[in-house]
């Protein structure tokens, strides 16, 4: 198998999912890169995770509040439908709903579960459905928002944070006025009464289009005039250059390599214009299609170059579940996961409660050195426990590479294993020396075996540390 | 940084899940109050009488005798104004001093920001427990978050001498480097801060020697930690812990639980200040306890829900002891939304004398306005 | 309330009440798995909580009339503690059986819950256990316990010496694919739901096969992952069909009768669980407006069903930690 080929699977999983064990790597890299794209775009051609499983041993999956995070990071790890599952996160850190107000299990499931459904489908669908969702409309007060009494918080957020951005290309995307005329339109648009938790839990809120509280007055919304619906809206929205612009920028940024923050977007032009050009011709094209988007993302020399691999900060949900799947563990369902998932808390990344509706700062924000030392911690103690199968498999691959190793061998072997191809010149002499100490390895007899397991879990702990194995 | 050693010091003891203030500071002369909780009313010759209204729950035994010292202030009908009966909310509204926006900064981030603007210790701020509690947040500020003092810091899970091999190594690693961009410049910066930090924080278990024995609770164990790295003179000011996650939660079976926790917390209290009073630290130091909320003035059978008007308290040498506020009308008429006690004090006004008597800072920008003090300082 | 002709006899399945409300410790439930009802009306539940709230894990012991006796069991792997505990059972003399199928062992209890022994190995050969998911036992003191991730049934006696096994995995008549519940009719039959296969399956105590009832779907005589399945007196069965949130009563050659679907009622401690917080009645009596009540009457994420010799049917729910308990009566019919 061509290095270069695993190299390029590596960078497909690390953007398009969770990563992936070095084994799975080498199958669909003799699948090739095409076909496997198609496979992560087609989810419905793959089984998904197995519900019924999940269910049977945590039934407090259906509605708790703090399992929240756990069952997520179940499927982040699991799921075989790994784009699906990033679509779900990429959607979630951009139309941003949070569980310190919500405050229902049910609710954040459900709004999870719409971008697992709909996130790779027509944007104008998502955002209709993102509209009618209950826990939105709570979380950002179109509940609160009548016909005799507006709030305009939806109806500003969707513009500035879920829809067109501020600007682009130094231009305001959108006026006061056009927030005004939004917010007016989402009138009426609301959740029916629903049961509190005490005594025997919430129920599921439902949404209800309440005509006699809607505001049916005419409306110029971007220069359109007409008695707009929040449908309407939703269907002129998609139609903006600035709908294409925006989304393509977020997929830049999440998939490509980061940009900076989106409220310097008006001014700062995008790191590749070139590439969001691609991504917008194909927003239009398709009828405001994301998985369309996606095809024209994963399969372009952008996407592919050298260029941008490691060029992102991995997010703490990248760090846990690409940990598990690397080494192997929390493949199969038993108690532990809970405590795992509050990684990404103490990483600064609280899953399904970002800390406002502009969601997490990401890139190098995302450390600092409280998050960095959970960072380190918890990827070098999972990468150096070699009784876990993952871990076993990279021992064993790094023995097939020759009877006796050289120190430099054991570290290039070791790097090209746990993936982290990203290492300076200086970090690699820094592991050299280090290996150095112990000599040569081999593992011909019981003993050697277990020195060259020893050191092998000692140097995947080392490399999971490096500052170069935060970037993927 | 210079440290004169007395600079005063803040500890929080965080209590999480909604500490029932009725059953805590109990009106044992208020007839409404057994009325309201049949249940879970405590007889009043067990109430450890603080006046002739009201005293504490008798399994504060060891808080009462701070209260003898005149060095308990109890803080009566704390909170704000339209309560948030979620445990997250509420929190970060405490934590945050931002009832009717999502914050981002915390109170203490802000203080520390303060004491340290020019960042010259990267200990000024501890907090126990994992992960940040938003009354720290602030971009720039470094806290360092503590799970386990003993084994606190960088590749925790090697043992011994290969740590600290490790660690070499690490150091090494994180060297600066040229031409790798800024992410990777600012992400070694700030793993050999991290390093620094974690070098100066394992010498406070070392240095300390103790007559106490603190209990092997979690409060108890971060308790200590707190007194580990006051008594090691780092210069640390702002010390923050939380009790078990939602452990003042007590829906049900309220009292055996609420006597449970608080007979851990009024030992632990009463242990950390020997503690320090030994290292000649009590002076100097402050200890805060709040909770997000308080419960319901009606029990339900066997516990009390979310609520709003809760108490808080303050102990120290420098704590002029005593009752500050008003404690919230039981009458029916006088409930808020949901069975509740109305807030007659706001816990900015707290936060505000904390910030500006004991820190002498500007409160103002701290706490988001301007608050009449408590003078309890 | 529904009435079925059935044979000579109409059955009657009227709800009656119900118990519990969701909470932690105390007079409550949460995330409960399994009950049992002794001779003297005391049911054992079976809490299993969840991760972040260890605290919660626990057998309540409570009256069929809602009053609180007490609380026995935590979370750990020391004596009379359970990680996952999944299904309780009751020996002649009252004595309760926990099985817990992460620490893939049996605890057993006095009937006051003083913890008395414990046994089970992990593994898959004979006599070792790989997440017990059900137990039952029957009146010469044999234990059956369904094996679930080796697809098996196996028996042991009271302390826990094998006895012997039956079945083994796949979709063939007698074979088995992760199963549940289990339960004995008053003839020693022994009817297991056999989970993934969606469908209920009967066997002689030897193991051998008598009849298999159901298949995968919505409709009536399907199921959809059914956990549970009780016996009564006259034979009738009553399954516990899972992800349909409903109760199917069979009879006992496996032709459906009816379905429960949930008539709830506030319990007492429900009742003053909202007494003491008005804002939540308020809540509640807007919701009713709404829906007339259809949300809290439904069973809400059932997960157990037992029937007693008084031919009360308790129906078990986890999300809402209640319990609804439906009467069946008999009247002669007129041809």
């Amino acid at each position: 198998m061509a290095d270069q080929d695993i190299a390029l699977m590596a960078h497909l999983f690390r953007r398009a999912g969770f990563g992936a064990s070095r084994d799975d790597l080498e199958a669909y890299a003799a699948k090739g890169y095409e076909a496997t794209v198609e496979e992560l775009l087609n989810p419905e051609t793959q089984p998904g995770v197995e519900e019924d499983l999940m269910l049977r041993y945590n039934q407090s999956f259906r509605e708790s509040n703090q399992a929240r995070d756990q069952q997520w990071l179940y499927r982040m790890v699991n799921e075989p439908r790994q784009l699906q599952e990033k679509m779900a996160l990429f959607w979630h850190t951009i139309l941003c709903g949070g569980n310190t107000k919500i405050d229902s299990g049910y609710e954040m499931h459900r709004m999870i579960n719409m971008f697992r459904e709909k996130g790779t489908g027509s944007f104008r669908d998502l955002l209709l459905d993102l509209s009618k969702n209950p826990g939105m409309i709570y979380y950002l007060d179109n509940s609160e928002s009548h016909k005799t009494a507006v709030n305009e918080n939806y109806g500003r957020e969707l513009l500035e944070l879920f829809s067109l951005g501020v600007g682009m290309d130094e231009q305001f995307n959108y006026s006061e006025d056009d927030v005004k005329a939004c917010a007016l339109a989402f009138t009426g648009w609301n959740i029916a009464p629903a049961y509190p938790p005490f005594p025997y839990g919430r129920s599921q809120w439902q949404f209800r289009f309440d005509p006699a509280d809607h505001d049916d007055s005419v409306k110029t919304f971007l220069g359109e005039t007409g008695r707009w619906n929040g449908d309407d809206i939703i269907d002129i929205i998609c139609k903006q250059p600035g709908a294409a612009r925006f989304i393509a920028r977020h997929m830049y940024d999440f998939f490509v390599a980061d940009e900076p923050p989106v409220p310097s977007w008006r001014q700062t032009p995008p790191r590749d214009m070139e590439a969001i050009k691609t991504l917008e011709k194909a927003y239009f094209d398709s009828g405001y299609n994301i998985k369309a988007m996606l095809r024209a993302l994963l399969t372009s020399d952008f996407f592919k170059s050298e260029d941008v691999r490691f060029a992102k900060v991995k997010n703490p949900a990248e760090i846990v579940a690409g940990t598990l799947r690397l080494v192997g563990d929390h493949r199969e369902i038993k108690p532990g996961l809970w405590e795992i998932a509050q990684e990404c808390t103490y990483m600064g990344m609280n899953l399904m409660d970002p800390p406002t509706v502009e969601g997490w700062h990401t890139g190098y924000e995302w450390i600092d050195s409280g998050t960095l030392v959970e960072r380190v911690n918890f990827a070098s103690e999972y990468l150096g426990q070699t009784d876990l199968p993952g871990v076993q498999s990279l021992v064993n691959h790094l023995m097939a590479l020759g009877e006796s190793l050289s120190p430099a061998q054991f570290v290039e072997g070791s790097i090209d294993l746990v993936g982290t191809l990203n290492l300076t010149e200086d970090t690699r002499q820094a592991l050299v020396a280090h290996a150095q100490e112990g000599g040569d390895l081999r593992h011909g007899t019981e003993a050697d075996r277990a020195e060259f397991t020893r050191r092998a879990g000692e140097m995947f702990q080392m490399i999971a540390s490096t500052s170069e194995f935060q970037f993927g | 940084m210079v440290s004169t050693q007395k600079d005063p010091v803040l500890a929080v003891l965080s209590l999480s899940g909604g500490n029932d203030g009725i059953h805590t500071v109990i009106p044992y002369a208020n007839p409404l109050y057994r009325d309201f909780r049949p249940s879970l009313s405590v007889p009043e010759e067990q109430v450890l009488k603080l006046n002739d209204e009201v005293g504490l729950n008798p399994s504060m035994g060891p808080l009462k005798k701070f209260w003898d010292e005149g060095k308990l202030a109890v803080f009566l009908g704390i909170g704000y104004p339209n309560p948030s009966y979620s445990h997250f909310r509420s929190m970060d509204i405490w934590h945050t001093c931002e009832p009717d926006k999502v914050g981002t900064e915390g109170w203490l981030g802000k203080v520390l920001a303060d004491l340290d603007p020019n960042k010259e210790n990267v200990l000024t701020g501890v907090n126990f427990g994992r992960g940040l509690p938003r009354a720290l947040a602030k971009e720039g500020v470094p806290v360092a978050s503590v799970g386990n003092l003993e084994t606190y810091g960088l590749l925790s899970g090697i043992q011994g001498e290969e740590r600290n091999n490790a660690l070499d190594v690490f150091g090494r690693m994180y060297a600066p480097t040229i031409g790798t961009g800024y992410a990777m410049d600012y992400i070694r910066s700030t793993g050999i801060d991290a390093l620094k930090g974690a070098d100066i924080l394992a010498t406070a278990p070392h240095t300390y020697t103790s007559n106490v024995e603190y209990s092997s609770t979690d409060v108890g164990r971060y308790m200590k930690n707190i007194a580990q790295t006051h008594l090691a003179d780092f210069g640390t000011r702002v010390l923050f812990t939380t009790s078990p996650y939602n452990g003042f939660d007590t829906h049900a079976a309220e009292a055996t639980a609420h006597a449970a926790l608080w007979s851990d917390v009024s030992d632990t209290v009463e242990t950390f200040f020997a503690d320090l009073q030994d290292h000649g630290k009590a002076e100097n130091t402050l200890l805060f306890m709040f909770s997000e909320f308080g419960r319901r003035i009606f029990d339900n059978g066997s516990g009390t829900d979310h609520g709003a008007a809760s108490v808080a308290f303050a102990v120290g040498d420098k704590v002029k002891g005593g009752i500050y506020g008003e404690y919230p009308s039981m009458e029916r008429s006088d409930h808020i939304e949901g069975g509740n006690l109305a807030p007659t004090m706001d816990f900015r006004q707290v936060y505000a004398t904390i910030v500006e008597d004991w820190f002498g800072l500007d409160p103002v920008p701290v706490i988001g306005g301007n608050f009449e003090k408590i003078p309890f300082l | 309330m529904s009435t079925h002709f059935f044979g000579l006899k109409d059955w009657n399945f009227q709800y009656s009440h119900s118990l519990g409300r969701n909470e932690f410790g105390g007079t409550g439930f949460r995330n409960p798995v399994d009950m049992v009802v002794s001779a003297d009306d005391v049911v054992y539940v079976v809490n299993r909580s969840r991760e972040d709230r260890p605290d919660g894990v626990r057998v309540t012991m409570v009256t069929l009339e809602e009053d609180f006796i007490g609380e026995f069991g935590a979370y750990g792997e020391g004596d009379g503690e359970s990680i996952w505990p999944t299904a309780v059972a009751l020996d002649n003399e009252g004595n309760v059986y926990i099985a817990d199928e992460f620490l893939n062992r049996i605890s057993v209890y006095t009937k006051d819950g003083d913890f008395i022994r414990k046994w089970g190995k992990a593994g898959s050969a004979n006599g070792e256990l790989d997440r017990p998911a059900g137990l039952a036992i029957d009146g010469q003191g044999t234990l059956y316990v369904t094996d679930s991730r080796n697809h098996r049934v196996q028996k042991f006696t009271l302390d826990g010496k094998y006895i012997g096994t039956f079945g083994s995995f796949g979709s063939e008549p007698g074979q088995l694919n992760m199963p549940w519940g289990i339960t004995l009719d008053k003839d020693g039959l022994v009817l297991v739901a056999d989970w993934r296969n969606d469908r209920i399956q009967a066997f002689t105590p030897d193991g051998e096969w008598q009849a298999s009832f159901g298949s995968s779907g919505t409709g009536i005589g399907e199921f959809n992952r059914p956990n549970g399945v009780a016996v009564d007196k006259d034979g009738l069965i009553y399954v516990l069909d899972w992800l349909n949130d409903r109760v199917q009563i069979l009879n006992p050659d496996g032709r459906f009768i009816t379905a429960l679907h949930g008539e709830h009622q506030l319990s007492r401690w429900g009742k003053d669980k909202l007494l003491s917080n008005p804002d939540m009645i308020e809540q509640r009596a807007l919701a009713f407006t709404w829906d007339q009540g259809a949300f809290e009457k439904r069973l809400s994420d059932p997960c157990a069903v037992k029937v007693d010799d008084q031919n009360r049917i308790l129906v078990l729910e986890n999300t809402s930690g209640r319990i609804q308990v439906y009467q069946k009566t008999d009247t002669p019919v007129l041809v």
